[in-house]
């Protein structure tokens, strides 16, 4: 039967120069679901602990979703998973665009990239040939010069191209990976772990592939109840008008905008200019763009058409480089965001942890323990275009400060010491993003979860706002717990389930291919949708609660990838400065003091380790726990750490 | 007047419509084979949708020697007879709005066929409203 999955792993050795195809057993679909499923359990298997990330036994791996290339609505996403250069850890960054329907149309559902190449090098995938090609000439070049040049050089306009930047190339940690021009797979240095095997690019050519179904009427009319449940959906319209960042002057309004380094939450003045519809009332909005087979369209391509930056072009800012590179930094001058996002996305750069980074560099200057010897004679100071732009090209060039500034705050502030942890807002090596954790119970137990660090993409917790969120939120909440009265976020009891049920649902929309913000942000692809279009595509037969478990199963191996590394529950933390210092700026509600404590995330950790069959004291999964999913392969590895797990600490995961 | 009405500035270049476009007509899906095409510039600034758009010339059926090309009475689109197709190409090149593609596997034009009066890439479009039917056109 010719499904829209079938197991086929194109391998590229970079050091032997080997191409070859191989096809995956049966069960990295019925039970991982392919893509990020399916691909956890690859990582788990090709790397290991003695695999150090920027190393040529690392491997990168390109894994669409196994409904991607097919007309499910949102599902056009590509997980590339590799073991981080941030972290030391598991990580998976997850991208839109077009590359992962090209992908599939090449035939492959995964491609894994092994070895170093011994000279810059890119890989061209096509449906009858898989070649890898001189790229020396390439190499020095940015995204839309590098873009443009394969696609001259290969004589085709309909090419899918991953590549890096100078980011990766100089091996800064926080390098993103850019498919189809400006999509990022930005989190966790993919880009840097690219830049070490000396591959500027993945280049895909579609041209004479296909992607098949399973069932196709039963399919055709999934997909339907699919996009009437997404259409149907409240937050749709706003995602389509406003993009992500429609609400970052409400979130200024109630406490909940990090500014400042984390160190306040509101701004004075200017939250309204990082907003979606100052983009348009601003005339930047140029088109607002979806990625493969999306509904909504959230991105937003911008333009400056007049001034200073004149003919600065990009997509976004999305919320998260609005509150990164502006709020964060006490920047509030749309044009200025522009342009330094223009140059994030042009040089390959993680524009979250860019802008913690910079922010950490400001308040360590601020505090005395960066000077003026370091930064060549410059202040670096708040709400400073100046200081943005020249941080942004010396971590780029790893010049002077920049040198010490791209290997991330984690490395930087150990450096550096003097109690600069303090102010490092990471854990577990990766730079937080811009969500305030002590107005959000729920994004603080899962950014302490997350196996990549403190961020959003592992688990949306929206619906844990209520009614301030959509008018399904608190029925979602409700759906999971029991009661609407959980919908507040001020709240320890329940969050664990909230957790959970994100993760799991959200594990399934990678592993799909589905965009998380179609299962978690729009609610309208629910478990049931997600199972219905995935038998029909897949040929399979598992229920929604198959589907949930599954990716239960993949959040656990995911956990235990870590575990192996030697991480423990002592690793469940979140950056010094959320669970030490109060929050300044509170929404009326908002419970005084603001922290969350090492008390308070404990609490609520011992709840979702009992709830998932976790043993509290270690965080390890419980034997019977991982039997039950299916990870017996797990258990002996993990019973040769559990015991001195808590003794010590993984190096990424030490403050100070 | 055309069945369905194009906006090209609000399309967001999601390709959904090619998609559900293909899989329609070959019950699988192949970018390469779908009535409808996305053409954007290389950085997604400027986007064109072009598809058949029932022109009044029709010089796609003035130009086919075979008389391979018809019109459908109730809907008035093209309808491509493939058993007397010679497969000539000049249906393609005699397209001045860019709504005729050509098949390379199958070497055969494709041409929107409103999906006999329920088009597909309509339904991806619902929020965007890149794709509409007219609705002078649908009252008809």
């Amino acid at each position: 039967m010719r499904t829209s999955y079938n197991g086929r792993v194109l391998f590229v050795d970079l050091s032997t120069k080997k191409i070859w195809v191989q096809t995956l057993p049966d069960h990295y679909l019925s039970e991982y679901l392919g893509g990020r499923g399916a691909a956890a359990l690859l990582l788990w298997e090709l790397t290991g602990i003695e695999t150090k990330p920027l190393s040529k036994k690392n491997v990168l791996i390109f894994s669409p979703g196994s409904l991607t290339g097919t007309s499910a609505p949102i599902s056009g996403r590509t997980t590339i998973s590799f073991k981080s250069p941030s972290t030391g850890g598991y990580f998976k960054a997850n991208v839109g665009g077009y590359i992962g329907i090209a992908i599939k149309h090449t035939g492959y559902d995964h491609i894994v990239i092994k070895g170093k190449s011994n000279k810059p090098v890119y890989l061209y995938a096509g449906v009858d040939r898989v070649e890898i090609r001189d790229a020396s000439t390439l190499w020095g070049e940015n995204i839309k010069e590098t873009n443009r040049r394969i696609k001259k050089e290969l004589e085709n306009d309909d090419l899918e191209i991953a590549c890096i930047g100078t980011a990766g190339e100089n091996l800064c940690n926080f390098a993103s990976i850019m498919c189809s021009y400006y999509n990022a797979a930005a989190r966790g240095g993919g880009g840097t772990v690219m830049g070490s095997k000396n591959l500027k690019a993945m280049v895909v050519n579609p041209k004479g592939g296909k992607v098949y179904v399973s069932h196709l009427s039963d399919f055709t009319a999934a997909v339907q109840k699919g996009r009437d449940a997404s259409f149907a959906d409240s937050h749709a319209e706003e995602m389509k008008l406003w993009g992500t960042a429609a609400t970052t002057d409400q979130m200024c309004d109630a406490g909940l905008l990090p500014t400042y380094n984390f160190k306040r939450q509101m701004l004075k003045s200017g939250a309204e200019n990082l907003t979606g519809r100052h983009l348009i009332k601003g005339g930047y909005l140029k088109r607002s763009i979806g990625c493969g087979s999306c509904l909504f369209g959230c991105h937003r391509y911008t333009i400056i058409k007049e001034g200073k930056y004149k003919g600065t072009y990009s997509e976004g800012p999305e919320y998260e480089t609005f509150a990164s590179l502006g709020a964060n930094l006490g920047i509030t001058d749309s044009n200025v965001i522009l342009k330094a996002n223009e140059m994030a996305n042009n040089y390959g750069l993680d524009t979250i942890s860019l802008g913690g980074t910079i922010g950490w560099a400001i308040e360590s200057f601020e505090r005395g323990v960066i000077t003026q010897k370091d930064t060549g004679g410059r202040e670096l100071k708040w709400e400073d275009v100046e200081t943005l732009f020249f941080l942004i090209e010396v971590i780029v060039k790893r010049e002077g400060i920049g040198d010490l500034l791209a290997k991330g705050v984690r490395i930087a502030s150990k450096e550096v010491g003097k109690d600069s942890y303090k102010w490092a807002v990471q854990a577990r090596g990766l730079e937080q993003s811009r969500v305030e954790l002590r107005g959000a119970y729920s994004y603080a137990l899962a950014f302490a979860l997350n196996p990549r660090g403190p961020d959003h993409l592992t688990t949306e917790c929206l619906a844990e706002f209520g009614e301030g969120f959509t008018k399904e939120a608190p029925g979602i909440i409700k759906k999971i717990t029991g009661d609407k009265k959980y919908a507040y976020p001020y709240l320890f009891e329940k969050r664990a389930e909230i957790v959970s049920w994100h993760e799991d649902i959200y594990a399934a929309s990678d592993a799909l291919g589905y965009c998380a913000f179609a299962t978690t942000a729009c609610y309208g692809v629910d478990e049931d949708v997600l199972s219905e279009t995935f038998n029909t595509a897949t040929g399979l037969d598992l229920s929604p609660q198959d589907i949930m478990k599954a990716g239960r199963r993949i959040v656990t191996l995911e956990r235990c990838y870590n575990l192996r590394e030697g991480w423990s529950r002592k690793c469940d933390v979140l950056p010094w400065r959320l669970m030490n210092e109060k929050a300044v700026d509170l929404a009326p509600k908002q419970p005084n003091p603001a922290i969350m404590s090492p008390e308070n995330l404990g609490r609520m950790l011992d709840d979702y380790y009992k709830l998932n069959g976790w043993n509290p004291k270690n965080g390890f999964p419980k034997k019977e726990t991982l039997k039950s999913l299916g990870l017996g392969f797990a258990v002996s590895v993990l019973e040769e750490k559990k015991d001195s797990a808590m003794d010590s600490l993984p190096e990424s995961c030490q403050m100070g | 007047m055309s069945y369905l009405k194009l906006t090209f500035e609000n399309c967001s270049g999601c390709l959904g419509c090619e998609l559900a476009c293909s899989l329609q007509h070959y019950g699988y899906i192949d970018l390469f084979k779908s009535r409808i095409m996305i053409i954007a510039d290389e950085e997604m600034s400027d986007i064109e949708i072009h598809q058949c758009i029932q022109c009044e010339e029709r010089s796609c059926v003035s130009a086919c020697p075979a008389g391979a090309l018809s019109i459908n009475d109730e809907f008035g689109y093209i309808m491509h007879n493939e058993s007397i197709c010679i497969q000539c190409q000049k249906c393609f090149k005699s397209c001045k709005y860019h709504g005729v593609f050509w098949d390379e596997e199958n070497n055969y034009p494709l041409i929107c066929d409103l999906c006999g009066g329920d088009p597909q890439c309509v339904k991806v479009c619902k929020l965007h409203k890149a794709v509409q039917i007219n609705e002078k056109e649908a009252v008809r």
